[in-house]
């Protein structure tokens, strides 16, 4: 060992520390501030921040977040402020924090700069839709659907023809249909019934018959031969009578299924005039759409902020992930190499705050208007999987003149699913004038003094059941127009004689659907009285709609019945002609037979005196001859 | 300037003075710290026993240079034995586990692909490297050095407008 290498050694080392002493608090310094704009999304500033490494103590004079809304103010500022951390963990670059004190803690404090960043253009990436956005999302599709409270379109005024499009019901359609089938059968029927060629082939037995002579027969053999040819037309005309008898009745089975199709389509009626009905959002008045109508629009805006909420905690708390071998990668950057992963031992996150305890005020200056926080937090970690335990808040807000909030909570991610709650009391809160959805009866606004408030909200994976409870009194309902009808009297007039709200509110539902469920003292009374009032009104537009479907629908049908009845009448007509053409030659047939066989009867018969008068001659020759 | 003055004086420790196995010491040493990240527990202890062992700096400074360079391009086949290591010994899996648990070993970076590999590869040439340097002194002294004053290169280099500036002005000094 050389004497001259420890004085170099030495010297490095005092080198090293001078360097260290001057640089390593300002160096730590802005690697904080740089990580904490990048979550808070604008500038925070440390003031003498130091690090005692022989304590393992951090301290700072100041800490200003600004707020990156309105960025001339903070959002949050602390005065003189100190943590412990733990030595240990330091080994695997672990910063676990046993406790910090937060005292003189300010919230809205004015900033001497401005505490915006620099805007950064960054790529869209294109991320999956989270819970909130999925429940947002939800709830807005819910309230965009609600059923149309312009309860003026009740009355009859309502322009149904602009609200219902006739060709979308099913009677319409079927009588369209219909009509296209009828027209082919009734082209496919012309082409088949050819009363001409039936004509035709009538005059040709005519012909035959005529062609027999019969009246110039006067033996009995002609008259057998002539009888035969007579069968053989029969049997002709028959066939041909078969034939326009077959085609009669396939004709009549045509018109019979039209028939019943007619009357199938027209049982369909019920169920257009419903369909009509729903078109024309006739429905009748819920109490829960009042409700939602009502008090959904703010109320989902307090939902947003507190799904908001726990959306921001699931990003930075980031819930287990599946374990990934370390898989090599092939050519990581020159001298960088690839870290593999071992399984770790202890529960060191690479940052943990173990507890927290902090006070606050905002509103610095003013005490009568400042709100006093006091809550602790335990178990704030980057890494909730490997601490294995939930983060839990409490923060208790209390302002001097009497308002008093609770805000409690646990974020749990240490499994693959997040089981996050948040409880949020707050007694005696001044609410103020909160604006409400704009419709033409219901109030644009309600004004209200003070409220207490109850809310508890379960979060496991995409699931919310997040419920609210408001108790608010007195309330002032504000309308932007003056009263014009009735309804609105009626709505000004129970609105009026409440005092008090009381508002239940639930969102429940999971990543398939979110609903929105509300109910409130407002909604019973108010669609009580109103729909008393709007049940004649809405007797009668029911009816209307009723009325305009069945005109519409009678138009189509009578057409269709009108191609019917034409080409029944036109279509049996030549039918019946026929058959009474092929008819009278069967008849005329039969008579001539029936004469022929009494000509040769009769024949015979002369046949038969004559040669009975003559072989009376002839015996009467012989015995004379004796 | 003190580059030159380095390479001089691993020049002058090669003629005489120090012993072959001091010279081929630094230059082992050197070597594997130059071979390796620096900012690891083994580089930083090598450092010290660079500075601190009777062994020649200039030799080790040296080594520091050229090791550097031959890890730049090594760097891909020290990433590779680094992961066969960590990764592709069964039996040793326990004992990473192990190290990795314990508070100090993670300074060392072990865990690290480059770090290892280059570490056990610095290991393996450090053998070969310190004799066959031994090996250099000892035949540069022997007649070595004649031959190689007469090579074109060392006379380019030794006429060079840069050693002739480094040549005045050390003598400056020692006047």
């Amino acid at each position: 060992m050389r004497k001259k290498g420890i004085i170099i050694l030495v010297f490095i080392i005092v080198i090293f520390a001078v360097i260290a002493f001057f640089v390593r608090d300002r160096y730590i310094e802005k690697v904080l501030e740089k990580t904490c704009q990048a979550i808070a999304g604008a500038k925070v500033e440390i003031d003498n921040f130091h690090f005692s490494l022989f304590k393992m103590e951090c301290s700072w004079d100041r800490l200003q977040v600004a707020n990156k809304n309105n960025s001339w103010y903070n959002v949050l500022e602390t005065g003189k402020a100190s943590l412990d951390i733990e030595a240990r963990p330091l080994f695997w670059k672990r910063i676990i924090i046993k406790e910090m004190i937060l005292e003189n803690l300010y919230s809205g404090t004015r900033r001497e700069t401005d505490g915006s960043l620099p805007k950064k253009i960054e790529p869209l990436a294109e991320e999956k839709p989270g819970m909130v956005s999925k429940a947002t999302a939800a709830i807005d599709k819910q309230l965009r659907e609600l059923p149309v409270f312009d309860l003026s379109g009740l009355s009859k005024e309502l322009k149904v023809d602009s609200l219902i499009d006739v060709n979308n019901l099913a009677t319409v359609q079927g009588y369209d249909k219909l009509r296209t089938l009828a027209d082919s059968s009734f082209n496919y029927w012309q082409t088949q019934l050819k009363p001409q060629d039936y004509l035709t082939r009538v005059q040709k037995v005519e012909e035959n018959i005529k062609s027999l002579n019969l009246d110039k027969i006067k033996d009995v053999a002609a008259l057998t031969t002539a009888l035969k040819k007579l069968d053989d037309i029969q049997k002709e005309v028959k066939s041909l009578r078969k034939e326009v008898e077959g085609k009669y009745n396939n004709l009549s089975q045509t018109f019979t299924d039209l028939q019943t199709r007619l009357e199938a389509v027209q049982s369909d009626l019920k169920n257009d005039i419903e369909r009509a009905k729903q078109l024309a959002r006739l429905k009748d008045l819920d109490v829960k759409d009042v409700s939602l109508l009502l008090f959904g629009t703010p109320i989902i805006k307090s939902y947003e902020q507190i799904l908001g909420y726990v959306e921001l905690g699931r990003k930075y708390l980031p819930t287990a992930k599946k374990v990934v071998g370390s898989k090599k990668i092939q050519k990581p950057p020159r001298f960088k190499g690839q870290n593999i992963q071992f399984p770790f031992h202890y529960r060191y996150p690479r940052f943990l705050l173990r507890k927290a305890k902090f006070s606050a005020a905002t509103a610095a200056g003013d005490t009568s208007r400042a709100y006093f926080v006091e809550g602790n937090l335990s178990g704030l970690t980057n890494q909730p999987v490997v601490y294995g335990k939930p983060m839990r808040f409490n923060i208790g807000l209390m302002k001097v003149s009497g308002n008093q909030y609770e805000v409690s909570g646990s974020l749990d991610h240490t499994t693959e699913v997040a089981h996050d709650s948040v409880w949020v009391s707050a007694k005696n809160f001044a609410i103020g004038e909160v604006k409400l959805k704009k419709s033409k009866y219901f109030p644009h606004a309600v004004e209200a003094k003070k409220g207490n408030i109850v809310l508890a909200g379960f979060f496991i994976g995409d699931g919310i059941d997040l419920k609210l409870n408001l108790d608010v009194e007195p309330v002032n309902f504000l309308f932007e127009q003056a009263a014009g009808d009735r309804i609105s009297r009626i709505v000004r007039d129970v609105l009026a004689g409440l005092t008090q709200l009381t508002l239940n509110a639930q969102l429940l539902g999971d990543a398939s659907d979110y609903k929105l469920h509300m109910n409130s003292n407002v909604d019973q009374v108010l669609a009580k009285q109103v729909k008393k009032a709007l049940q004649e009104n809405l007797q009668e537009a029911q009816q209307w709609v009723e009325n305009y479907v069945r005109s519409e629908v009678d138009k189509r049908r009578k057409e269709v019945e009108a191609i019917i009845d034409k080409n029944r009448q036109k279509l049996f007509t030549e039918m019946d002609k026929s058959k009474h053409k092929v008819q009278e030659k069967v008849d005329e047939l039969e008579k001539c037979k029936k004469e022929v066989h009494e000509r040769i009867e009769k024949e015979k018969n002369k046949v038969k005196d004559k040669a009975k008068d003559t072989l009376k001659d002839l015996f009467k020759k012989k015995v004379r001859m004796k | 300037m003190i580059w030159l003055k380095i390479i001089s004086k691993f020049i002058k420790a090669f003629r005489s003075g120090e012993s072959p196995g001091q010279i081929a010491g630094g230059f082992g040493v050197g070597f594997l710290i130059g071979i390796m990240p620096f900012w690891t527990l083994q580089g930083v202890i090598l450092f010290i026993l660079l500075i601190l062992l009777n062994i020649n700096m200039a030799a080790g400074t040296v080594a520091i240079l050229l090791a550097s360079l031959f890890a730049y391009l090594l760097d891909p086949t020290f990433h590779s034995l680094g992961y066969f290591i960590l990764t592709g010994i069964p039996f040793l899996r326990g004992f990473w586990e192990t190290l990795y648990n314990i508070p100090v070993a993670p300074l060392s970076r072990f865990n690290n692909t480059v770090v290892m590999g280059s570490f056990i590869g610095g290991l393996v040439l450090f053998i070969p490297i310190f004799f066959g340097m031994k090996k250099l002194v000892v035949a540069y002294r022997s007649g070595l050095e004649e031959r190689i004053k007469k090579w074109k290169i060392v006379q380019v280099i030794k006429g060079s407008k840069i050693v002739r500036l480094y040549e005045k002005t050390r003598d400056i000094g020692s006047e």
